[in-house]
Parts: C-alpha cells; structure tokens; sequence
C-alpha cells in the first residue's frame, strides 16, 4: 500500500474508487494535498454530504487505522486525550503490586487509559501508514476544546504530567468535519485545509447512487431527479446524499421498478426527516418533482 | 516557484483579503506550499489547491471564483486586472483562450519561496487598505451620517409586501390562543346553559377576533447590515409599517438605540429619508444589541407589552457581551406577545446562525426569516401567515 507521503492523485483516486466514494477532482486534490503537506483538513458542510464517510473512505483506501473522536457539547480533555485507570491503580496499591511513586509505579502506560487524540499518536508509527484521525462535528463540541485541539494539531504531541511527552514521528492524518451549526475559530482554520462539501449535482449523485445501492438505472434517475428537485425547496431539512441512499436502498428493498407518486408518498419518511417538511411535500409537490425529475433526466 | 507566480500569489491573496475574504495570516504562504507539492499545476487542481488555503468559509466562494479567473489569466501571462472597487475582475477577452488552456501552468519547483510567501507579511503587492473596496463592515466603525440621496422608498412593491406581512402579523393567534382554537368556551356555554334552564346546547366555541398589528420596530443600522440591505427598502419598509401598525414606535440602533418613530410621520418614504438627514441621525457604527435592548429595558420597559410583535431587523453580528444581549432578548421574549427577527444575511442560502450574537438569542425568538429584499418580505409574510413564525432559517436555507 503506498505511503501517505508518496501518493498521488491517482493512488487517491484509486482509493477513493475501490470504496465506492465517488468524489470530485477538487475533493481529490484537496485530500492529496493533505496527504503530503500533513495538514489537517477541515471538511464542512450539510449533514449526511459524505464528510465523516471521507475519512473512512481513507483509512479504508489506504489501509490503515481509523481514530474516530466524536464531539459533542461538554467533550472534555480527559474524553479525548487519556485518563488514568483509577480502579486498577487503586487495586494494585491495595495488593502492593505498585505504589504511587518508584520503580513500580502506578502513573505507568500499564494504567493509562488512551482516549482517541493519544491514541491516535501513539499508534502513529506502527503500521505503515499513521491512522486517520477523524474529529467529527467539531462544530459541537465547546470552544475550550477546540484551544485544547489546537495545541495537539500544532506539535502532534501530548504531555502526561506523570510519564512524560508521547508524541509521533509521523503525525496522524487528520480530517474534521463541522456541520458548520457554529463558526470555527480563525486559529483552527488557518491550520488546516478546507474543504466545503456541495451537495451533489445530479450526474454525480446519480452515479453515487448506482455504485451504492442495487436500483435500477432508470429508478435511480427519477430518484435523483426527485432528490434534486426537493433541494430546489425552502425544507426546513434538506435531503443530504445519506438520505438519498437510504431512500434508494428502501426503494431497492421494496422491489420498485418505476417510481410514481403513491411510492414517493409511501416511502417519502426515508427522504425527508422534518415532520413539517413531509406535511409540505403533498401528493401534487411530489407529482411537480416527478415530472422535474423527468424533464432533467431526459435533458441530461 | 518563479517571482511572477510568487508576485501574483501574494497580489491574489491581498485582493481576496481586501474583497472581505478571511483568507488567513499565512493564507499565501500555505498556497505556495499547496501549489509547490502538486503534480498536475492545471486549472482545475490550483483552483482546489488555492480554494483549500485561503478559503474557509462557503460564502467566500463566488468572490474567490470570480478573482480567481483573473489570477488565472495573470498566471498565465494574460492581461486582467481585479477592478477597482466593483468586487468583479474585468478580464481582457484576449486571454480567455489561454486562461481556458489546461495544464499549461509554467511553476519552477526547484526555486522555493524564501521564508515562504513573505512578501505579503512585508507589505505585498497589490490594493493597499485604502484603496480597499468601499462598503465592507468594521466591527470597530464609527457612527456616521449617511446619505440618503435618491432614497424614495415608495415602490408600491414594498407597500404590498408590508401590507401582507401586516395581514400575517394580526392574524396570528396570540400565545394564550397556541392551543385553544376550537376549544370550547366555558363562560359562554355557562350562560347559556343557565338561561335554558339546563337544556343541553352546542357547546359555544372561542373565537378570535382578528386586531390591528402593534408592537416594535428596532433596526440595526450597523455598517454590517446596511452592506446588505437597500436602504431604500429600509425606508419603505419602516413607513409603510409605521402607516399600518398601530402605536408602533421604530428604533434605529447600532451602538446606541435611538427612538426615529417621529421621522416615519410623514406623507412619504421619500419624505421621511428627508427628515432623517435634516435630523442628522446617524448610522453605520458597530453593532451593541444587547446595550441597545438594554436602553430601552432600563427606560421605557413599559414600551413592550404582551400583545406587541416585536420586530428586529439585524444580521446578529453582536460587537458586545453576548451574555448581555441573551438576558435582553430574553427578557423580551417573556414581555413581548412574539418576538420576530428578520437577517439580511440569511437571504443567502449558506447562511447558518453561527454568529456569537445570533446563536445567544436563537433560544429567545418565535422566528427567523431573510430579509434583504421586498421579495424576502412577501416571501416572509406568506410563510407567517401559512405555518407561524418558524425559525427554519437557522436551518441555513436562508429564505423562507
């Protein structure tokens, strides 16, 4: 498998290819660059575009480790960088296995508890390539986090008062995803490439959907044709590519060979994930999106 | 890397940056690193290569492609200039067959940027700040008096568009009636029944009598919003709206909050932009909501009463404490029958409430809606007059 540092934008291609990601020539770019100038990349964009599966995508592609930190309001330092194992510590002190100073020490890597950030960095030059160290929906977590994961970003290194600094000869490859629900620091994006995911165009999702899901062609069209048109629509939720795979796979499941209105309406909750929305989207709105969804089919 | 793409690097990233772009401190210097590690230098891949380092924000994207075409031609030998103050490159038709040639880029990766892009850290080449772009917004702006030549404000169009927003405010049920439409009416059905001697009845149901729109009117006229608003829409709109709501004073606000109710008195929108620059008021500072709100909460709270539709036109981009501003606009929340917040910059359709200052008072508000033009504002009507104030903006799908 080709090491990060050496790939090419085909090797990225290739990877992205063997997964099944169909992604875009700036997509493929941008993770190159990544890849060989070891800065993190930020991914936003709408939920369910494909940004955290852009990084499994990666590990997967290039065959090496994914390090997944979700965030979520309140993430706190010792949720994603190490705690001690406290019960373990306190029965080896009991059965004086250990003490809390010396030569057996209980504040030793037997007791350490590696959340995702040092984990990350500590298995960073065991394969041949370093993980991938997804942070997803950074966007949620507090902005004390986000200063904490600015200095790991920065050095690739985290200091253990008791043990000492663990850090990587080769940094992990590190992908953050925001929903964008608030704005990033300036300090956290100047370190890292960005990249702003779109939803897809039809052709793209169209192809997409024919490598992800076992539809028929001309199903899968009506079926981005009507995902597209329902994107033209103020909805409270906006169909991601996530839903138009679900949508397709339970279509696929159902055994549909043409999609017409009654189906829509029937399986329209696989789509939409906004009780208004799908009060919205009537028999005639869907009916408007079908005959759109044909016109764009025969024009493309 | 050779002098003449380094010197268009630095040129680029200084025009983004004085177009409003927040391109970072070491935005060019990370370009140069991106363009030095690609393979393939065609349009394609530098577009992606420079998108990912000096872009960080999905709104920065039209103006990074629109410059991005000019830079292009320059790269490439072609003669394009950014413009002046227009925010649109003017492209020499000449060199589009070039800038349209793929992979022809001519880079020298055995040269390397000394010390990296530093040329922009050393003053750069390009627009200075004063020849920056007339109307971007400084969070540090002072107030000033702003001219409303040519304001006329009395487009019918925003006339109709207050009028059906008016209709959609005085049709909605107050909080006490969220549940109770239909219900039937105890006091009615007692007396009734009481003077049938018992006879059972149809149950009498609540009705609502329809009233007259009253509340509030407070308008950022921060330079942020006025970058985004038609102040001859501004002028309609509170005119109109002072016309036919009733007793509804209009507040203009930046860093202090001033009562202009008095100006919006008169035959004509036109008129009232005449009483304003008679009177000398002044717009276009940084933004202090919450001291704003503050000041009238400390004076007059009496002004807020709980039948009133408070209106706030502001982009929430807050320059004060949020913590402040959430204590206000919760305090109106409580006090106020609905509080509706109208954001010029949730027309565009990327927008999120990511803003300190939006995200504090989200929680306290009944709705959210675009409004940069009369369009947004029928749009806005008709979506409060079919489903209520909804906040489905903060979805980041900008207009109603």
């Amino acid at each position: 498998m080709t090491a990060f540092a050496d790939a090419t934008e085909a090797d990225v291609r290739a990877a992205f290819d063997g997964q099944d990601y169909v992604a875009g020539d700036d997509v493929v770019t941008t993770v190159l660059l990544a890849l060989r100038l070891g800065k993190p990349l930020l991914v936003e964009g709408a939920p369910g575009a494909g940004k955290t599966e852009l990084a499994k995508t990666l590990a997967r592609g290039f065959d090496t480790e994914l390090v997944r930190l979700q965030c979520y309001e309140g993430l706190a330092a010792e949720n994603a960088l190490y705690e001690w194992n406290y019960t373990k510590q306190l029965l080896a002190v009991e059965g004086a296995d250990a003490s809390v100073d010396g030569e057996h020490s209980v504040f030793d890597e037997e007791y350490l508890l590696e959340r995702p950030l040092l984990r990350a960095l500590a298995d960073a030059d065991d394969g041949e390539n370093p993980p991938v160290l997804l942070v997803d929906e950074i966007d949620r977590a507090d902005e004390a986090f986000e200063a904490l994961l600015l200095e790991v970003l920065s050095d690739f290194q985290v200091s253990v008062p008791e043990l000492g600094t663990i850090s990587a000869d080769r940094p992990p490859i590190v992908v953050l995803t925001s929903n964008r629900t608030r704005g990033l620091s300036d300090a956290l994006k100047r370190r890292c490439l960005y990249l702003h995911v779109e939803p897809p165009s039809f052709e793209r999702e169209l192809e997409i959907v024919e490598r992800k899901s076992a539809l028929d062609t001309d199903v899968a069209a009506a079926v981005c044709g009507v995902v597209q048109a329902l994107r033209e629509r103020a909805l409270r939720k906006q169909p991601g590519v996530a839903e138009t795979l679900d949508w397709a796979d339970a279509l696929a499941a159902l055994g549909v060979e043409e999609l017409d209105v009654a189906t829509v309406e029937r399986t329209i909750g696989c789509l939409l994930k906004d009780a208004t929305d799908v009060a919205e989207i009537d028999s005639e709105a869907i009916e408007a999106a079908l005959d759109e969804a044909r016109a764009g089919t025969q024009a493309a | 890397m050779d002098d003449h793409l380094r010197t268009e690097l630095v040129r680029f990233a200084t025009t983004l940056r004085a177009d409003g772009v927040a391109v970072p401190g070491d935005g060019a210097l990370a370009a140069a690193d991106a363009l030095t590690a690609l393979d393939d230098r065609g349009r394609e891949a530098v577009r992606a290569a420079l998108r990912a380092t000096l872009c960080t924000r999905p709104a920065d994207e039209d103006v990074f492609a629109s410059r991005f075409e000019t830079f292009w031609t320059r790269v490439r030998g072609g003669d394009a200039t950014y413009g002046d103050d227009d925010g649109v490159a003017t492209l020499d038709t000449s060199a589009e067959g070039v800038a349209d040639a793929p992979g022809q880029m001519v880079v020298d990766e055995s040269a390397v940027m000394p010390g990296g892009a530093g040329g922009e850290r050393s003053g750069g080449v390009g627009p200075s700040q004063s020849d920056r772009a007339g109307s971007q917004y400084s969070a540090d702006g002072a107030s000033e008096q702003v001219s409303l030549d040519g304001v006329r404000g009395d487009d019918g169009a925003i006339d109709d568009a207050v009028a059906a927003f008016t209709d959609a405010v005085a049709s909605l049920p107050g909080r006490r009636w969220g549940r109770g439409t239909g219900a039937p009416d105890v006091r009615r059905a007692l007396r009734r029944g009481a003077a049938t001697g018992g006879v059972p009845l149809p149950l009498p149901e609540r009705e609502r009598e329809r009233s007259a729109a009253r509340g509030l009117v407070f308008v950022d006229v921060s330079g942020s919003v006025l970058d985004h608003l038609d102040r001859d829409v501004l002028i309609g709109f509170c005119h109109a709206l002072r016309r036919r709501w009733r007793r509804t004073p209009i507040y203009f606000f930046d860093t202090a909050l001033r009562d202009v109710s008095g100006a919006f008195d008169v035959s004509s929108p036109a008129a009232a932009a005449d009483v304003l620059e008679s009177t000398r008021v002044e717009w276009g500072g940084g933004t202090r909501i919450g001291d704003a709100l503050a000041g009238l909460h400390r004076e007059r709270p009496e002004r807020v009463g709980r039948h009133d539709t408070v209106v706030i036109v502001s982009d929430g981009i807050e320059r004060g404490d949020t913590d402040g501003l959430r204590e206000q606009a919760a305090w109106l929340s409580r006090r106020a029958g609905r509080v509706l917040w109208l954001n010029p910059l949730a027309a565009d359709e990327r927008w999120t409430p990511s803003a300190p200052g939006m995200r504090a008072v989200l929680p306290y508000l009944d709705g959210l809606y675009a409004f940069a033009d009369t369009d947004d504002l029928t749009a806005l009507a008709d979506d409060l007059k079919r489903h209520g104030p909804t906040l489905r903006a903060a979805d980041g799908r900008g207009s109603a």
